[in-house]
């Protein structure tokens, strides 16, 4: 079946009601048909938190209950953990994947080799960075710049995810 | 038809489980692994199955899941403590990762003397257990737990895992015997 991994910052950097609303577009919307969802957050530290279900309604819950996780998110470890999760699925079935970041600190080089083996296993990615506008060193990585996504607070957060889901999925 | 339920154990193995405590002597970690053979010896003859994992300040799959009773007992026998710091939420997320497409019944059992110091928050971790569908019960090893950690164990067990302190090696076993 197909997959789709929400991966989620929940760290001090980031705005957690908006990343919960964003979940929550996801759940109301429910898209893209069809996919079994999954979660994994991170902060200083990464770890899934609901594996592959049908039940997409636990995701926005789950991301809520779930405590800060520290300062700094460490997005090399979100990813993987999401490769892990990406892996117990077939890969013969579309499988995406939708990171929520903040970009508050610098994240380590081999982030792009890690989002490069995403795409050789298939699967398809994108990014959310919630703040109007990348910062400058974002252009040593071009993986990540490619594959982002700004957030400004007067765009409609369904309309957002949406174009984003059929960005990923077409 | 499935039969029997699956059983994964969080051992601690920092330096503080090499200490003696109350009737656990040599040591808590060899009550530990008195505790698990006995375990093994009930519930593997049903048809269930066991996992190791071991944990200081990351996380080591020691044995995946297995009904083969010699093998639990060979691979806890070579277990000894070993390093500083003590990331039980790690070694629980690792416990639950191992039941992944496990379609028993799934129990998680933790055992540690509580000086949790480092990684993932324990109760990060019972809630990926809740999610899953794993019973979650930490059993602890001590009465002088930080209050911190105390605070912390409340908040585990608000999300429905059992943590039980344990004062003896009878309570251990009982308290080990509980989840069956």
């Amino acid at each position: 079946m197909p997959l789709i991994v929400f991966t989620v910052e929940k760290s001090r950097e980031i705005d957690a009601i908006l990343v919960r609303r964003i979940l929550e577009s996801a759940i109301s919307l429910g898209e893209p048909i069809g996919y079994k969802a999954s979660l994994v957050v991170y902060g200083e530290r990464a770890h899934p938190l609901v594996d592959p279900t049908l039940d997409w309604g636990i995701i926005p819950r789950a991301y809520a209950e779930t405590p800060i996780l520290g300062k700094s998110p460490n997005l090399l470890e979100a990813l993987r953990e999401t490769r892990e999760i990406l892996d117990l699925e077939d890969s013969f079935e579309p499988r995406i994947t939708l990171i929520i970041w903040s970009a508050s600190v610098k994240p380590k080089h081999r982030v792009d080799l890690v989002l490069k083996s995403l795409e050789y296993m298939g699967v398809k990615y994108k990014i959310i960075a919630l703040r109007p506008s990348l910062p400058g060193w974002i252009k040593y990585y071009p993986e990540i710049l490619e594959n982002t996504i700004t957030y400004r607070s007067n765009m409609n957060i369904e309309k957002l995810y949406q174009r984003i889901i059929m960005d990923i999925t077409h | 038809m499935v039969y029997g339920k699956d059983y994964s154990i969080a051992l601690d193995i920092s330096l503080s489980m090499g200490e003696k405590y109350s009737d656990m002597i040599p040591s808590k970690l060899e009550a530990c692994k008195e505790a698990i053979v006995i375990l093994a010896s009930r519930v593997l003859q049903s048809g269930s199955r066991i996992a190791i994992t071991l944990f200081h300040e990351k996380p080591i799959p020691l044995l995946p899941l297995t009904g083969d009773y010699r093998l639990v007992v060979r691979a806890i026998s070579d277990v000894n403590f070993t390093g500083e710091g003590s990331a039980l939420g790690d070694g629980i997320v690792e416990a639950i990762k191992i039941l992944r497409g496990s379609r028993r019944d799934k129990i998680v059992i933790a055992l540690t003397d509580g000086g949790v110091t480092e990684g993932i928050p324990v109760k990060a971790s019972a809630l990926y257990a809740k999610y899953s569908g794993v019973k979650l019960a930490i059993i602890v090893l001590s009465r002088d737990i930080r209050s911190e950690i105390l605070d912390e164990f409340k908040q585990v067990s608000d999300s429905g895992a059992e943590i039980l302190f344990v004062e003896s090696k009878q309570k251990l076993i009982s308290a080990i015997m509980k989840m069956v």
